[in-house]
């Protein structure tokens, strides 16, 4: 019962997931975060670090991180599955389709409207991440702010602007930071 | 199969999503085994954002399609999507036994940091050139999206499908228009 569960979300997950990269992160939330609990949001925020460093695409990563967890290797398998169904079968269509008429206008119009909707909740999963790193479980106020996290965070998107280092530099970059913050701490202190 | 084989040592290589593979691709298949043209490969890549899933996987499944029909994508696909699903497999053990040790959940809380802002450079970078461009239909749809997952808690499914229905119809709209003027 759980696989065919896993199975239906991470079609609809699939089904969905127009516009690439980050584009199926707003719909793997959803779904594994907020409806099925399958993922607490520290968890959500890990994985996504995780599909960063290493290779394939997140929603893949996602699938079979999220299989594992719940129903073990038979669960990455059809989370992965279906994940993988519908684009198949709809680039399927798309292939033969664009053969037979060269173009496909209507494709592109949903595009359209699709990609400026995807930036928007991209930014919901962003901001949803950003309340995990420096918040946590905590109701958000000055006094629970996690100013260190904030901090690196701040700094780490302005680097990243500056086009200076690579984002897998600077996740690495991150993760040492705070190992050796977790270090200092107690000789600060 | 050879497209097997090919598809598989690229995806187990490439860390970094999408865009970094596409190139690695064109290495691979347009330059040292000549299956395809550059061109071609650009119109697949194409084709394979326009569809929903893993881009990466869209674009392989469509070079298996163009090359060797049904069987060739089902190959390109089972070798783009194993290596992550055998890698996340193995790095899923390793993350389930070392979460409680104090340096991993360091290193963790400094790479949580690390990604918020990826993420939001990543936004930032998607966002600008609808606001440079000034095209308000698209401009609303994108805060329309933001302001109905973040304050309505409105169902992400039911927002993507409402705003691909107003592609269309913004598409019909600028093609009449353009035929008026």
């Amino acid at each position: 019962m759980i696989l065919f569960h896993l199975f239906v979300s991470f079609c609809i997950i699939g089904a969905l997931a127009f516009g690439g990269g980050y584009a199926a992160l707003p719909l793997i939330q959803e779904q594994c975060v907020e409806i099925n609990h399958w993922l607490s949001m520290s968890e959500f925020s890990d994985l996504l670090t995780i599909s960063q460093i290493t290779p394939g695409p997140i929603a893949i990563n996602s699938a079979t991180f999220v299989g594992m967890k719940v129903a073990g290797i038979l669960g990455a398998v059809v989370a992965s599955v279906g994940f993988m169904l519908p684009p198949f079968v709809i680039v399927t269509i798309i292939f033969f389709l664009f053969k037979k008429y060269g173009k496909l206008t209507f494709m592109q119009n949903i595009l359209s409207g699709l990609k400026p909707a995807v930036v928007g909740l991209i930014a919901v999963a962003a901001l949803g991440v950003i309340l995990e790193a420096v918040w946590g479980e905590n109701a958000i106020s000055f006094a629970s702010t996690d100013l260190f996290s904030a901090g690196l965070a701040l700094t780490a998107f302005v680097v990243l602007r500056m086009r200076k280092i690579s984002t897998l530099a600077t996740i690495f970059i991150c993760g040492a930071i705070g190992v050796i913050w977790e270090l200092l701490v107690p000789l600060l202190a | 199969m050879a497209l097997f084989v090919h598809t598989f040592t690229l995806s187990a290589l490439t860390i970094g999503g999408g865009y970094v593979m596409i190139p690695l691709m064109k290495e691979r298949f347009v330059d040292k085994l000549k299956w395809i043209t550059t061109n071609e490969l650009a119109e697949l890549t194409a084709l394979g954002q326009s569809s929903p899933g893993a881009m990466v996987v869209n674009t392989a499944v469509l070079m298996g399609y163009r090359l060797f029909g049904f069987w060739g994508a089902l190959c390109a696909l089972l070798g783009t999507a194993l290596p992550p699903l055998i890698i996340l497999s193995v790095v899923f053990y390793f993350y389930d036994s070392i979460r409680g040790n104090r340096f991993v959940s360091a290193a963790f809380r400094g790479m949580r940091a690390g990604i918020s802002a990826v993420i939001v450079d990543t936004v930032v970078s998607m966002a600008a050139p609808y606001l440079k461009k000034d095209e308000a239909p698209f401009i609303l749809i994108m805060a329309g999206a933001f302001a109905a997952a973040w304050f309505f808690d409105i169902n992400v499914a039911f927002i993507i499908i409402a705003c691909g229905i107003l592609g269309v119809i913004i598409g019909a709209v600028q093609r009449k228009r353009g035929k008026r003027t």
